[in-house]
Protein backbone atom coordinates (compact mmCIF):
# COMPACT_ATOMS: atom_id res chain seq x y z
CA UNK A 1 0.00 0.00 0.00
CA UNK A 2 1.43 3.65 -1.24
CA UNK A 3 2.06 5.22 1.99
CA UNK A 4 0.33 9.06 2.01
CA UNK A 5 2.66 11.74 1.68
CA UNK A 6 1.74 14.58 4.62
CA UNK A 7 2.15 17.63 3.90
CA UNK A 8 3.88 20.72 6.38
CA UNK A 9 1.48 23.74 6.46
CA UNK A 10 3.40 25.52 4.77
CA UNK A 11 2.60 23.03 1.34
CA UNK A 12 -0.68 22.91 2.78
CA UNK A 13 -1.06 26.97 2.64
CA UNK A 14 0.21 26.92 -0.47
CA UNK A 15 -1.73 23.98 -1.69
CA UNK A 16 -5.09 25.79 -0.72
CA UNK A 17 -3.71 29.46 -1.75
CA UNK A 18 -1.81 29.08 -5.11
CA UNK A 19 -2.48 25.86 -6.41
CA UNK A 20 -6.45 25.18 -5.47
CA UNK A 21 -5.35 21.67 -4.85
CA UNK A 22 -7.37 19.99 -2.06
CA UNK A 23 -5.68 18.66 0.90
CA UNK A 24 -7.01 15.21 2.47
CA UNK A 25 -8.21 14.96 5.83
CA UNK A 26 -5.80 12.62 6.81
CA UNK A 27 -3.46 15.16 5.96
CA UNK A 28 -4.81 17.85 8.04
CA UNK A 29 -5.82 15.13 10.78
CA UNK A 30 -1.63 14.30 10.70
CA UNK A 31 -0.84 17.69 10.58
CA UNK A 32 -3.01 18.32 13.55
CA UNK A 33 -1.82 15.75 15.46
CA UNK A 34 1.78 17.17 15.50
CA UNK A 35 3.17 19.86 17.25
CA UNK A 36 3.06 23.25 16.03
CA UNK A 37 6.67 23.83 15.66
CA UNK A 38 7.90 27.94 14.49
CA UNK A 39 9.12 26.55 10.73
CA UNK A 40 5.71 25.54 9.83
CA UNK A 41 4.45 29.26 11.12
CA UNK A 42 2.24 27.97 13.95
CA UNK A 43 0.56 31.41 14.18
CA UNK A 44 -0.85 30.40 10.39
CA UNK A 45 -2.06 27.52 11.17
CA UNK A 46 -5.40 28.22 12.64
CA UNK A 47 -6.43 30.02 9.72
CA UNK A 48 -5.29 26.60 7.18
CA UNK A 49 -6.13 23.89 9.31
CA UNK A 50 -10.03 25.92 9.60
CA UNK A 51 -10.34 26.77 5.86
CA UNK A 52 -9.59 22.93 5.05
CA UNK A 53 -12.56 21.74 7.43
CA UNK A 54 -14.90 24.67 6.46
CA UNK A 55 -14.40 23.51 2.74
CA UNK A 56 -14.43 19.52 3.41
CA UNK A 57 -17.58 17.62 3.82
CA UNK A 58 -16.01 14.65 5.46
CA UNK A 59 -14.49 16.95 8.12
CA UNK A 60 -18.08 18.61 8.78
CA UNK A 61 -19.14 14.56 9.19
CA UNK A 62 -16.12 14.14 11.30
CA UNK A 63 -17.82 17.13 13.03
CA UNK A 64 -21.10 16.20 13.50
CA UNK A 65 -19.91 12.84 14.78
CA UNK A 66 -17.47 14.61 17.32
CA UNK A 67 -20.46 16.43 18.62
CA UNK A 68 -22.61 13.51 18.89
CA UNK A 69 -19.70 12.24 20.99
CA UNK A 70 -19.61 15.23 22.94
CA UNK A 71 -23.10 14.76 23.29
CA UNK A 72 -22.68 11.62 25.03
CA UNK A 73 -20.43 12.89 27.88
CA UNK A 74 -21.93 12.89 31.06
CA UNK A 75 -20.03 14.89 33.66
CA UNK A 76 -19.61 14.02 36.79
CA UNK A 77 -20.22 15.87 40.20
CA UNK A 78 -18.21 15.13 43.43
CA UNK A 79 -19.88 12.33 45.52
CA UNK A 80 -18.72 12.36 49.51
CA UNK A 81 -20.97 8.85 49.84
CA UNK A 82 -18.45 7.45 46.77
CA UNK A 83 -15.26 8.92 48.55
CA UNK A 84 -16.61 6.96 52.14
CA UNK A 85 -17.38 4.14 50.91
CA UNK A 86 -13.85 3.87 49.23
CA UNK A 87 -12.13 5.22 52.54
CA UNK A 88 -14.33 2.57 54.17
CA UNK A 89 -12.80 -0.41 52.22
CA UNK A 90 -9.19 1.18 52.35
CA UNK A 91 -9.61 0.56 56.12
CA UNK A 92 -10.28 -2.43 55.96
CA UNK A 93 -6.82 -3.11 54.01
CA UNK A 94 -3.88 -3.74 55.43
CA UNK A 95 -2.27 -0.54 55.89
CA UNK A 96 0.67 -0.23 53.66
CA UNK A 97 2.72 1.46 55.98
CA UNK A 98 2.86 -2.22 57.85
CA UNK A 99 4.28 -3.33 54.25
CA UNK A 100 7.00 -0.41 54.59
CA UNK A 101 7.83 -1.02 57.92
CA UNK A 102 8.27 -4.53 57.62
CA UNK A 103 10.23 -4.29 54.19
CA UNK A 104 12.27 -1.45 55.85
CA UNK A 105 12.97 -4.18 58.79
CA UNK A 106 13.28 -6.81 56.33
CA UNK A 107 16.03 -4.36 54.57
CA UNK A 108 17.87 -3.54 57.72
CA UNK A 109 18.22 -6.94 58.77
CA UNK A 110 19.58 -8.18 55.63
CA UNK A 111 21.97 -5.14 56.05
CA UNK A 112 22.79 -5.95 59.60
CA UNK A 113 24.10 -9.55 58.62
CA UNK A 114 25.84 -8.65 55.54
CA UNK A 115 27.82 -6.58 57.98
CA UNK A 116 28.19 -9.03 60.28
CA UNK A 117 29.16 -11.67 57.77
CA UNK A 118 31.49 -9.69 55.60
CA UNK A 119 34.79 -10.23 58.35
CA UNK A 120 33.97 -13.78 58.49
CA UNK A 121 33.62 -14.34 54.68
CA UNK A 122 36.81 -12.11 54.01
CA UNK A 123 38.38 -14.40 56.50
CA UNK A 124 36.83 -17.62 55.19
CA UNK A 125 37.86 -16.73 51.77
CA UNK A 126 41.76 -15.72 52.79
CA UNK A 127 41.66 -18.76 54.21
CA UNK A 128 40.33 -21.23 50.89
CA UNK A 129 42.85 -18.96 48.98
CA UNK A 130 45.77 -19.98 51.23
CA UNK A 131 44.21 -23.49 52.01
CA UNK A 132 43.92 -24.17 48.02
CA UNK A 133 47.84 -22.77 47.00
CA UNK A 134 49.72 -25.99 46.73
CA UNK A 135 50.59 -27.73 49.91
CA UNK A 136 52.59 -30.10 51.12
CA UNK A 137 51.28 -32.00 54.30
CA UNK A 138 54.19 -33.61 56.33
CA UNK A 139 53.25 -36.65 57.82
CA UNK A 140 53.50 -36.67 62.20
CA UNK A 141 56.86 -38.31 62.33
CA UNK A 142 59.35 -36.51 63.95
CA UNK A 143 61.57 -35.46 61.01
CA UNK A 144 60.51 -35.63 57.20
CA UNK A 145 62.19 -35.26 53.90
CA UNK A 146 61.05 -33.39 51.08
CA UNK A 147 62.03 -34.47 47.89
CA UNK A 148 63.00 -31.80 45.30
CA UNK A 149 60.22 -33.10 42.51
CA UNK A 150 57.55 -33.04 45.35
CA UNK A 151 57.50 -29.18 46.31
CA UNK A 152 57.38 -26.37 44.14
CA UNK A 153 58.56 -22.68 44.36
CA UNK A 154 56.39 -21.37 47.52
CA UNK A 155 55.37 -24.27 48.46
CA UNK A 156 53.62 -24.57 52.01
CA UNK A 157 54.49 -27.24 53.82
CA UNK A 158 51.57 -27.96 56.97
CA UNK A 159 53.02 -29.95 59.78
CA UNK A 160 50.61 -31.62 62.00
CA UNK A 161 53.34 -31.23 64.68
CA UNK A 162 56.19 -29.81 65.99
CA UNK A 163 58.85 -31.19 63.63
CA UNK A 164 62.05 -31.03 61.54
CA UNK A 165 61.67 -30.70 57.36
CA UNK A 166 64.38 -31.18 55.51
CA UNK A 167 64.44 -29.88 52.28
CA UNK A 168 66.79 -31.56 49.78
CA UNK A 169 67.83 -31.31 46.15
CA UNK A 170 66.52 -28.17 45.11
CA UNK A 171 65.60 -27.41 41.32
CA UNK A 172 67.94 -24.81 40.25
CA UNK A 173 66.43 -21.46 38.94
CA UNK A 174 65.50 -19.73 42.03
CA UNK A 175 67.87 -16.80 44.23
CA UNK A 176 65.38 -18.12 47.45
CA UNK A 177 62.91 -20.93 47.56
CA UNK A 178 60.14 -20.28 50.36
CA UNK A 179 58.83 -22.74 52.29
CA UNK A 180 56.16 -22.38 54.50
CA UNK A 181 55.47 -24.94 57.49
CA UNK A 182 52.33 -24.33 59.79
CA UNK A 183 53.43 -26.36 62.79
CA UNK A 184 50.38 -26.29 65.28
CA UNK A 185 48.21 -23.99 63.13
CA UNK A 186 50.98 -21.20 62.35
CA UNK A 187 52.51 -20.50 58.86
CA UNK A 188 56.41 -20.35 59.36
CA UNK A 189 58.56 -19.28 56.39
CA UNK A 190 61.51 -21.47 55.66
CA UNK A 191 64.20 -20.55 53.54
CA UNK A 192 66.39 -22.39 50.99
CA UNK A 193 70.37 -22.24 51.71
CA UNK A 194 72.34 -22.26 48.17
CA UNK A 195 71.27 -23.64 44.67
CA UNK A 196 71.61 -27.33 44.81
CA UNK A 197 72.29 -27.70 48.41
CA UNK A 198 70.79 -29.61 51.40
CA UNK A 199 68.89 -27.72 54.37
CA UNK A 200 67.26 -28.82 57.06
CA UNK A 201 64.46 -26.24 58.42
CA UNK A 202 63.85 -27.44 62.03
CA UNK A 203 60.61 -25.71 63.92
CA UNK B 1 -17.39 23.83 20.61
CA UNK B 2 -16.33 22.91 17.29
CA UNK B 3 -13.63 20.16 16.56
CA UNK B 4 -11.18 22.87 15.40
CA UNK B 5 -11.71 24.81 17.71
CA UNK B 6 -11.78 22.06 20.66
CA UNK B 7 -8.65 20.99 19.29
CA UNK B 8 -6.56 24.84 18.96
CA UNK B 9 -7.94 25.17 22.60
CA UNK B 10 -6.51 21.79 24.28
CA UNK B 11 -3.28 23.13 21.92
CA UNK B 12 -3.32 26.40 23.66
CA UNK B 13 -3.81 24.77 27.12
CA UNK B 14 -0.54 22.60 26.39
CA UNK B 15 1.26 25.49 25.45
CA UNK B 16 0.28 27.36 28.27
CA UNK B 17 2.85 27.98 30.73
CA UNK B 18 0.48 28.67 33.50
CA UNK B 19 -1.35 25.34 33.02
CA UNK B 20 2.12 23.87 32.67
CA UNK B 21 3.15 25.41 36.27
CA UNK B 22 -0.40 23.77 37.87
CA UNK B 23 0.33 20.58 35.82
CA UNK B 24 3.46 20.33 37.86
CA UNK B 25 2.17 21.80 41.23
CA UNK B 26 -0.96 19.17 40.89
CA UNK B 27 1.84 16.15 40.18
CA UNK B 28 3.77 17.35 43.11
CA UNK B 29 0.96 17.31 45.22
CA UNK B 30 -0.27 13.95 44.31
CA UNK B 31 3.35 12.36 45.04
CA UNK B 32 3.00 14.04 48.50
CA UNK B 33 -0.16 12.47 49.23
CA UNK B 34 0.93 8.97 48.11
CA UNK B 35 4.09 9.57 50.11
CA UNK B 36 2.30 10.64 53.43
CA UNK B 37 -0.67 7.66 52.43
CA UNK B 38 2.48 5.22 52.80
CA UNK B 39 3.09 6.12 55.57
CA UNK B 40 -0.50 5.87 56.71
CA UNK B 41 -1.60 8.87 56.44
CA UNK B 42 -5.72 7.84 55.31
CA UNK B 43 -6.40 11.69 54.83
CA UNK B 44 -3.85 11.97 52.65
CA UNK B 45 -5.28 8.66 50.74
CA UNK B 46 -8.55 10.41 50.67
CA UNK B 47 -7.73 13.48 48.94
CA UNK B 48 -6.07 11.21 46.29
CA UNK B 49 -9.70 9.88 46.06
CA UNK B 50 -11.82 12.99 46.15
CA UNK B 51 -9.63 14.56 43.44
CA UNK B 52 -9.52 12.04 41.13
CA UNK B 53 -13.02 9.97 41.38
CA UNK B 54 -15.35 11.74 39.32
CA UNK B 55 -13.09 11.75 36.21
CA UNK B 56 -12.49 7.89 37.20
CA UNK B 57 -16.26 7.26 37.47
CA UNK B 58 -16.30 9.33 34.30
CA UNK B 59 -14.00 6.85 32.28
CA UNK B 60 -14.93 3.67 34.10
CA UNK B 61 -19.10 4.85 32.61
CA UNK B 62 -17.91 5.27 28.97
CA UNK B 63 -16.96 1.55 28.91
CA UNK B 64 -19.45 -0.14 31.03
CA UNK B 65 -22.19 2.30 30.23
CA UNK B 66 -24.08 2.23 33.85
CA UNK B 67 -23.54 4.25 36.72
CA UNK B 68 -23.58 2.03 39.64
CA UNK B 69 -21.07 -0.53 37.86
CA UNK B 70 -19.10 2.40 36.49
CA UNK B 71 -18.90 3.38 40.91
CA UNK B 72 -17.67 -0.39 41.08
CA UNK B 73 -15.33 -0.36 38.81
CA UNK B 74 -13.96 2.82 40.34
CA UNK B 75 -13.74 1.62 43.81
CA UNK B 76 -11.76 -1.47 42.66
CA UNK B 77 -9.61 0.81 41.01
CA UNK B 78 -8.59 2.75 44.32
CA UNK B 79 -8.32 0.21 46.07
CA UNK B 80 -5.59 -1.65 43.66
CA UNK B 81 -4.21 1.68 43.83
CA UNK B 82 -4.02 1.66 47.72
CA UNK B 83 -2.76 -2.38 47.77
CA UNK B 84 0.11 -0.66 45.38
CA UNK B 85 0.92 2.52 46.58
CA UNK B 86 4.84 1.29 47.75
CA UNK B 87 5.50 0.07 43.64
CA UNK B 88 4.48 3.19 42.45
CA UNK B 89 7.27 5.02 40.47
CA UNK B 90 7.12 8.79 41.13
CA UNK B 91 8.83 9.51 37.64
CA UNK B 92 5.43 8.77 36.29
CA UNK B 93 2.39 10.92 36.64
CA UNK B 94 0.24 9.31 39.23
CA UNK B 95 -3.31 9.83 37.26
CA UNK B 96 -1.77 8.49 34.13
CA UNK B 97 -0.96 5.01 36.16
CA UNK B 98 -4.22 5.31 37.41
CA UNK B 99 -6.31 5.60 34.52
CA UNK B 100 -4.45 2.68 33.52
CA UNK B 101 -6.19 0.87 36.15
CA UNK B 102 -9.24 2.14 35.55
CA UNK B 103 -9.37 1.33 31.90
CA UNK B 104 -7.85 -2.14 32.77
CA UNK B 105 -10.91 -3.01 35.34
CA UNK B 106 -13.34 -2.05 33.24
CA UNK B 107 -12.24 -3.83 30.21
CA UNK B 108 -11.96 -6.83 32.37
CA UNK B 109 -15.57 -6.08 33.56
CA UNK B 110 -17.01 -5.96 29.99
CA UNK B 111 -15.14 -9.06 28.95
CA UNK B 112 -16.96 -10.58 32.12
CA UNK B 113 -19.86 -9.33 31.02
CA UNK B 114 -19.66 -10.76 27.62
CA UNK B 115 -18.78 -14.14 28.74
CA UNK B 116 -22.22 -13.52 31.02
CA UNK B 117 -24.72 -12.16 29.18
CA UNK B 118 -27.83 -10.24 30.54
CA UNK B 119 -30.28 -7.66 30.36
CA UNK B 120 -29.08 -3.96 30.62
CA UNK B 121 -31.41 -1.28 31.74
CA UNK B 122 -31.16 1.31 29.07
CA UNK B 123 -28.15 4.78 29.89
CA UNK B 124 -29.50 6.23 32.70
CA UNK B 125 -30.91 9.93 32.19
CA UNK B 126 -28.63 12.29 34.21
CA UNK B 127 -30.03 16.08 34.65
CA UNK B 128 -26.50 17.86 34.01
CA UNK B 129 -27.86 21.65 33.88
CA UNK B 130 -30.73 22.65 35.93
CA UNK B 131 -31.51 24.70 32.68
CA UNK B 132 -32.19 21.78 30.63
CA UNK B 133 -35.71 21.06 29.73
CA UNK B 134 -37.30 17.54 29.11
CA UNK B 135 -36.99 17.68 25.35
CA UNK B 136 -33.05 18.53 25.57
CA UNK B 137 -32.65 15.76 27.72
CA UNK B 138 -34.51 13.23 26.24
CA UNK B 139 -32.48 13.88 23.26
CA UNK B 140 -29.10 14.09 25.19
CA UNK B 141 -30.34 10.56 26.49
CA UNK B 142 -31.04 9.11 23.21
CA UNK B 143 -27.73 10.78 21.99
CA UNK B 144 -26.10 8.26 24.94
CA UNK B 145 -27.65 5.82 24.10
CA UNK B 146 -27.09 5.82 20.12
CA UNK B 147 -23.30 6.19 21.07
CA UNK B 148 -23.46 4.00 23.79
CA UNK B 149 -24.68 1.45 21.01
CA UNK B 150 -22.04 1.95 18.67
CA UNK B 151 -18.87 1.90 21.05
CA UNK B 152 -19.99 -1.11 21.97
CA UNK B 153 -19.69 -2.43 18.53
CA UNK B 154 -16.21 -1.33 18.25
CA UNK B 155 -13.34 -2.99 18.93
CA UNK B 156 -11.42 -3.18 22.68
CA UNK B 157 -8.54 -0.75 21.37
CA UNK B 158 -10.38 1.52 19.21
CA UNK B 159 -13.10 2.10 22.58
CA UNK B 160 -10.56 3.14 24.74
CA UNK B 161 -8.80 5.84 22.16
CA UNK B 162 -12.55 6.93 21.28
CA UNK B 163 -13.42 7.57 25.23
CA UNK B 164 -10.22 8.33 25.82
CA UNK B 165 -9.90 11.34 23.18
CA UNK B 166 -13.31 11.99 22.16
CA UNK B 167 -15.37 11.56 25.52
CA UNK B 168 -12.39 12.21 28.27
CA UNK B 169 -10.38 14.53 25.92
CA UNK B 170 -6.97 13.49 26.95
CA UNK B 171 -4.15 14.61 24.52
CA UNK B 172 -3.26 12.01 22.61
CA UNK B 173 0.09 11.89 24.31
CA UNK B 174 -1.47 11.25 28.04
CA UNK B 175 -3.11 8.52 25.66
CA UNK B 176 -0.01 7.08 24.90
CA UNK B 177 1.25 7.24 28.77
CA UNK B 178 -2.64 5.34 29.93
CA UNK B 179 -2.96 2.68 27.20
CA UNK B 180 1.24 1.80 26.51
CA UNK B 181 1.38 2.56 23.11
CA UNK B 182 3.65 4.81 21.14
CA UNK B 183 2.48 8.24 20.09
CA UNK B 184 2.17 7.34 16.38
CA UNK B 185 0.31 4.32 17.38
CA UNK B 186 -2.14 6.25 19.44
CA UNK B 187 -2.69 8.77 16.50
CA UNK B 188 -2.76 6.12 13.39
CA UNK B 189 -5.29 3.95 15.90
CA UNK B 190 -7.81 7.17 16.53
CA UNK B 191 -7.97 7.65 12.92
CA UNK B 192 -8.96 4.18 12.44
CA UNK B 193 -11.77 4.40 15.46
CA UNK B 194 -13.12 7.59 14.07
CA UNK B 195 -13.36 5.74 10.80
CA UNK B 196 -14.78 2.43 12.35
CA UNK B 197 -16.93 4.45 14.34
CA UNK B 198 -18.50 7.04 11.52
CA UNK B 199 -19.55 3.40 9.59
CA UNK B 200 -20.98 1.72 12.68
CA UNK B 201 -23.37 4.96 12.98
CA UNK B 202 -24.13 4.89 9.49
CA UNK B 203 -24.40 1.50 9.02
CA UNK B 204 -26.84 1.55 12.28
CA UNK B 205 -29.18 4.24 10.45
CA UNK B 206 -28.70 6.39 12.78
CA UNK B 207 -29.10 9.91 12.07
CA UNK B 208 -26.36 12.05 11.49
CA UNK B 209 -28.31 15.75 12.23
CA UNK B 210 -28.88 16.05 15.61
Amino acid sequence: MERKKHHTLTEVRRARDDEGVAISCEQVEFWLSQSLTQQDGASDAPKAIAAHIADCAECQTEQREMLQLSMARVESTPDPLFVRSVMARVRREPVPVRRQRRTALRFRAAALLAVLLLPISVFLVATIQNDTSETSTIGETETARLESNSIESNTKVKTAAPMSVQLDGFQSGYDRWRVDAQPNGGWIPAYRGDEGSREVVSF
Amino acid sequence: MSRFGARAYRRRQDDDPQKRQADLESADQDREWIARACYGDERAFEQLVTKYQERAVSIARNFVMEEETAKDVAQEAFLRVYRSLHRYDPTMRFYTWFYRIVVHLAIDHLRRRKRTPQNFAEPEAVWEHPGDGPVELLATTEVRGHVGQILERVPEKYRLLLVLRDLEGFSSKEISEIAGWNHATVRWRLHRARKLFREQWESAGLPTEM
